[in-house]
């Protein structure tokens, strides 16, 4: 019975919490007990907090108890990727240079969490500094894709990934900057959404690169993720980049139907770019839009290549600001292959940066009005490759053999430097039984249209969330 | 064409404290030479309108428009 309760998206739990029909002290004590026993196995937590999660709990209880709303997540057990502030606990960002470094405040998006009646779990394993897509971590172990713990993750929110896809959390938060949330979520088989650039507050949050950086949630549904955007998304003076008016309403859309929805396959931006059984898991999806009465037709993408390479320019120069000073004293402390990807970016010029920047705002203003004037939303694969082993730096992609890491980020960090939303879902499994991992695109803060759009493929069973089987 | 090997060595020096063995130097300067090759296909397509914050304002247009 116990963990029977692990097996609920979150929107079920919140619903039965609020009616009094189970306790959230009960939810997360059902949730702890499996995140301890799964968590050291697949090197997801880098901390849990049991005693803040049952005070949380308690508190949600005696609210409902009182007759007191305890808000839309009410008894939600949620974990936080360990690069997000949480009163009292250290941030490590998953390195060992911050391993001691306490927050002194709740980041506001844990306020607004914990507003909500979420109860948190603890603190989520991450590649280091969220640099890399992989999930390696040599500090807090390597995180392990439940479907093969063989296998990564992804990454960067590897532990949100895993802790997800094996009921160890109702849902994560995690963070991306060129596919961090998206990755994982593909590679794990659960549903990922990288909202609109400024959409969701990171302050208090460890950034790798400010113009790219996206803090969204991963979860076992569309419905899931809506819910927790409901409760994320909103202005924030605290954020730089936050953008102001009111959010996005993510649960009154989800009804929406796909019908007459414009939806745009970039057959030629993914399928020879991704394996067969890949590309051909998204062309069902396709086939699946288009019965339910979606309009589907093909879109180009333009300036790709130069995007991605404006795009790197940007994200190694901006993260090796961040990390120069610990660059210079503590290079030893790195794990040398984030350290190897931070330091070319020490010696990019000032005008290389400013002028990817110039372009980055007439290349977006592009695919806003070439794209997105024309579709509602863009269908690719999320990742060209399933999960791969972990301990191979390259993978075969149609007879090559390609860089991990390279091949890893190729189909999502376009969508980073565009700016717009992106929700990645899962679209089957290979002959190997791994996840394939499909995403949609979004014009700038047409989120919720996207979930929206899942949550219907979830209906109609051709988007199929469920739990991995990892038990052991 | 990359940064020669004894430049990067000269740059990195000062940055790091000592000059990097040659793999790490080249695989730095293969880098650097993806970033300018992009900036020199970029920089004639810009218009004099481009500017840095252009992305924030196609945001705020795009919130204020829809």
């Amino acid at each position: 019975m116990t963990d029977d309760l692990t097996r609920l998206p979150g929107a079920e739990i919140a619903r039965k919490v609020r009616k009094g029909e189970l306790s959230a002290a009960a939810a997360a004590e059902a949730f702890l007990g499996r995140a301890e026993r799964l968590g050291p196995k697949l090197n997801t937590w880098i901390r849990l907090d049991r005693e803040g999660a049952l005070r949380a709990a308690r508190a949600v209880d005696e609210a409902v108890a009182a007759r007191k709303d305890p808000g839309p997540l009410a008894g939600v057990p949620v974990g936080v990727k360990d690069l997000v502030d949480m009163a009292g606990l250290p941030t490590t960002a998953g390195s060992k240079i911050d391993r001691d470094r306490i927050a002194r405040e709740d980041a506001p998006i844990v306020r607004r969490l914990r507003a909500a009646g979420a109860v948190i779990l603890g603190k989520l394993n991450l590649h280091e500094y969220a640099y890399g897509p992989t999930g390696h971590n040599i500090h807090y172990g390597d995180m392990k894709n439940p479907w093969n713990p063989a296998r990564v993750t992804g990454g960067s929110s590897g532990g949100s990934g895993n802790a997800v896809a094996t009921g160890q959390a109702a849902f994560a938060i995690g963070s991306d900057t060129g596919g961090s949330i998206r990755i994982p979520a593909s590679l794990c088989g659960v549903v990922g959404h990288k909202p609109t650039f400024g959409l969701v507050s990171k302050a208090g949050c460890v950034p790798l690169s400010w113009s790219l950086d996206t803090m969204g949630p991963l979860a076992l549904t569309a419905e899931d993720c809506a819910l927790a955007m409901s409760v994320l998304a909103g202005h924030d003076p605290e954020d730089p980049s936050s953008v102001s008016g009111e959010p996005p309403r993510f649960m009154d859309g989800l009804g929406a139907p796909l019908r007459g929805l414009r939806v745009g396959h970039a057959r030629r931006y993914y399928a020879d770019r991704s394996e067969p059984e890949v590309a051909e898991a998204v062309e069902r999806v396709a086939k699946a839009l288009a019965e339910a009465g979606a309009r589907v037709e093909e879109v180009e993408i333009p300036d790709q290549e130069l995007a991605t390479g404006a795009n790197t320019a940007l994200m190694i120069s901006e993260a090796a600001a961040f990390h120069e000073k610990n660059v210079r004293e503590r290079p030893g402390d790195f794990d040398p292959r984030v350290l190897d990807r931070i330091r070319p970016g020490l010696f990019v010029t000032a005008t290389e940066y400013l002028q990817a920047r110039r372009f980055r705002g007439e290349w977006a203003a592009r695919v806003a009005r070439e794209v997105f004037g024309r579709v509602d939303a863009l269908l690719s694969a999320a990742t060209p490759i399933t999960a791969p082993p972990i301990a191979e730096d390259t993978a075969p992609l149609r007879g090559r053999k390609l860089a991990v890491r390279g091949l890893l980020v190729s189909l999502t960090r376009l969508w980073n430097f565009f700016g717009g939303p992106s929700v990645a879902f899962p679209v089957g499994s290979s002959q190997e039984g791994l996840p394939i991992g499909a995403q949609l695109m979004g014009a700038p803060f047409s989120d919720a249209r996207l979930l929206a759009a899942v949550h219907q493929l979830e209906r109609m069973g051709a988007v199929a969330p469920r739990r991995a089987p990892f038990e052991e | 064409m990359p940064i020669p090997d004894e430049e990067m060595a000269r740059l990195c020096r000062p940055v790091f404290g000592e000059a990097l063995d040659p793999k790490t130097r080249a695989s730095i300067a293969a880098q650097l030479e993806g970033v300018a090759a992009t900036n020199r296909v970029l920089l004639p397509r810009l218009t004099l309108q481009a500017e840095p914050e252009g992305h924030a304002a196609l945001l705020r247009r795009v919130r204020r428009d829809g």
